[in-house]
């Protein structure tokens, strides 16, 4: 199991942890959900067949398990919210914690885009990161997401019409806003 | 005011750098290998399903006598079915020995008050299908989430649904709904499609949405032949149509067609223009020429009517009417209507002696 696991992190933990981090934007709980993808693919090797291949299976994993905590988190706050009467929200993303050392160091453009991503749904924030971070093609994110080539694309169109919605919002003074 | 344009984006985001991991290599295997070999605390196999049953009995024991003098006043309640099946729902328990017909009828009579406690209760999915002359669209409201295939469309007299290959996201908070079509659409001829934009509008309506926006993956627009590129559509407004029926044969189901209305007429103008022909190949009115309508009162969301007519030629004749003006009030903001002076206290499980709540979902498939 030793050589198997080292196999993967020589080839993919890197860009696995790097998709789970800015899915959830946080690094102690990236590290944690990492752990939990290395779980699952030790435990369910076997059923691996190659359809696709071995990095897009390990990445649609890992979008498993990411959206597995949102769902958790989601349930955990809907029984505070029922308790307390609050209202509905999306997936909460720390936008307001300090930005990390990576990020600090890049141009404003790129800071914006980053918090931009924040606007974006799940399924959104999903393909960006596959096609831009990851540079993922359109055929390799639809076997990550199972979804049709052409949801892909029509995903990726909203989420970067979201993402050019704030930026726009932002460099033009109306302000950063949250929709989490 | 800078703006972005797409490519801008997509750079800025092929820019954002890589986050490495800090936990080193070790550290990670043993976390994992803690994990996997964690047991996890294992309950009795029998405490789950025994903690349902025991649940499910007390529910029951509280629910049932509940449920049973509920069922007892829902009897009064109307049935919103519209199609030929409907009709036989919609006949008194009186008639029920009368012919082999009438006991046929008599006994989905019997099924109405529950199928109106589903339509309060239940969630509903409405989809949109052509006329067969292209004239027209029918909403048609099942609990099934998925559209008639093209053969049961054409069963029911009906056209293939036109939106297969777009999607539909709608986003309640800003009231706004997003249709996407595949980039190469390109539609041709006129009647196809208004029919289609029809097909979008009506999917949508009743959804709160107040923007419809169109567009394609790469472009904020959508060609739609003579109307030339779109990026949007209005949404369906109040009083923008009346319901007329439509049936395509003597075998397929009838049902409540949107026609337009002409100008802005009033509730009482359009219930009596429901009388008249046109509208399409396949339509038919939806009131009996002999019957004139006079708006008594309409406040609240609630018109009291006064129908002035001749003999009934039918029981059917009858209901068809009521669930076309129904759905006409209901369309021009109304929720209850009072059914005056029709001369008959009930009709297919429609107290007519009482203002009668509007039922959200017409056209409804069992």
């Amino acid at each position: 199991m030793r050589a198997f696991f080292d196999e993967l992190y020589d080839h993919y933990h890197q860009d696995l942890f790097q998709f789970i981090y800015y899915m959830v934007k946080d690094r102690n709980l990236a590290e944690d959900l990492v752990q939990d993808v290395y779980v699952k693919v030790l435990k369910s090797y076997h059923s691996f067949h190659g359809k696709s291949s071995e990095k897009t299976w390990l990445f649609s994993i890992a979008r498993h398990v990411t959206i597995d905590h949102f769902r958790r988190q989601k349930r955990k706050r809907d029984r505070v919210a029922e308790f307390f009467d609050w209202g509905e929200k999306g997936p909460q993303l720390p936008d307001r914690d300090p930005l990390p050392e990576e990020i600090i160091i890049q141009s404003e453009d790129v800071k914006h885009v980053y918090r931009a991503m924040n606007q974006c749904s799940v399924d959104q924030r999903t393909v960006l990161i596959l096609r831009y971070i990851q540079g993922l093609s359109i055929k390799e994110s639809s076997e990550v997401t199972g979804w049709t080539e052409s949801k892909v694309k029509t995903t990726q169109h909203r989420a970067l019409k979201t993402v050019k919605e704030y930026t726009d919002s932002v460099e033009g003074g109306g302000g950063e806003y949250e929709k989490i | 005011m800078k703006k972005s344009n797409r490519q801008d984006v997509e750079e800025q985001l092929s820019r954002l750098p890589s986050i490495k991991d800090h936990q080193s290599r070790e550290i990670l295997y043993q976390a994992v290998n803690e994990k996997l070999h964690r047991k996890k605390k294992r309950v009795p196999s029998w405490l789950g399903p025994g903690f349902a049953v025991c649940a499910v009995l007390i529910l029951l024991a509280v629910f049932i006598p509940v449920f049973m003098s509920q069922h007892q006043q829902l009897n009064t309640q109307p049935s919103t079915q519209t199609s030929d099946k409907a009709s036989p729902s919609l006949e008194s328990p009186e008639n029920e020995s009368s012919t082999g017909s009438a006991v046929k009828e008599g006994e989905e009579s019997s099924e109405a008050p529950d199928a109106s406690l589903s339509i309060m209760e239940d969630e509903w999915f409405t989809f949109v299908y052509p006329g067969r002359n292209a004239e027209v669209v029918i909403p048609v409201s099942t609990h099934d989430a998925l559209p008639f295939t093209k053969e049961k469309a054409e069963e029911k007299g009906l056209s293939d649904r036109l939106l297969q290959n777009v999607e539909i996201d709608i986003d309640e908070a800003a009231e706004k709904a997003e249709v996407t079509f595949p980039d190469e659409f390109d539609p041709a001829g006129t009647a196809y499609v208004q029919m289609l934009m029809e097909s979008i509008r009506w999917e949508l309506e009743g959804k709160g949405v107040q923007t419809i926006a169109l567009n394609r993956p790469s472009y904020d627009s959508v060609p739609m032949g003579n109307y030339g590129e779109l990026d949007s559509l209005d949404p369906i407004s109040e009083g923008e149509y009346m319901f007329k029926l439509y049936q395509y044969n003597a075998q397929s189901p009838t049902y409540l067609a949107p026609v337009p209305t002409e100008g802005k007429p009033s509730l009482e103008e359009v219930l009596n223009l429901m009388k008249e022909k046109g509208g399409g190949t396949y339509i038919k009115p939806s009131v009996p020429d002999h019957v004139e309508f006079a708006v008594d009162k309409a406040e609240e969301g609630h018109v009291q009517l006064d129908i002035s007519h001749q003999e009934w030629r039918s029981e059917q004749e009858l209901i068809l009417m009521i669930e076309a003006v129904s759905a006409t009030a209901r369309h021009f903001g109304m929720s209850r209507v009072t059914f005056g002076g029709m001369g008959v206290e009930e009709a297919g499980g429609y107290d007519l002696t009482k203002p009668v709540d509007l039922p959200a979902p017409f056209n409804v498939e069992p």
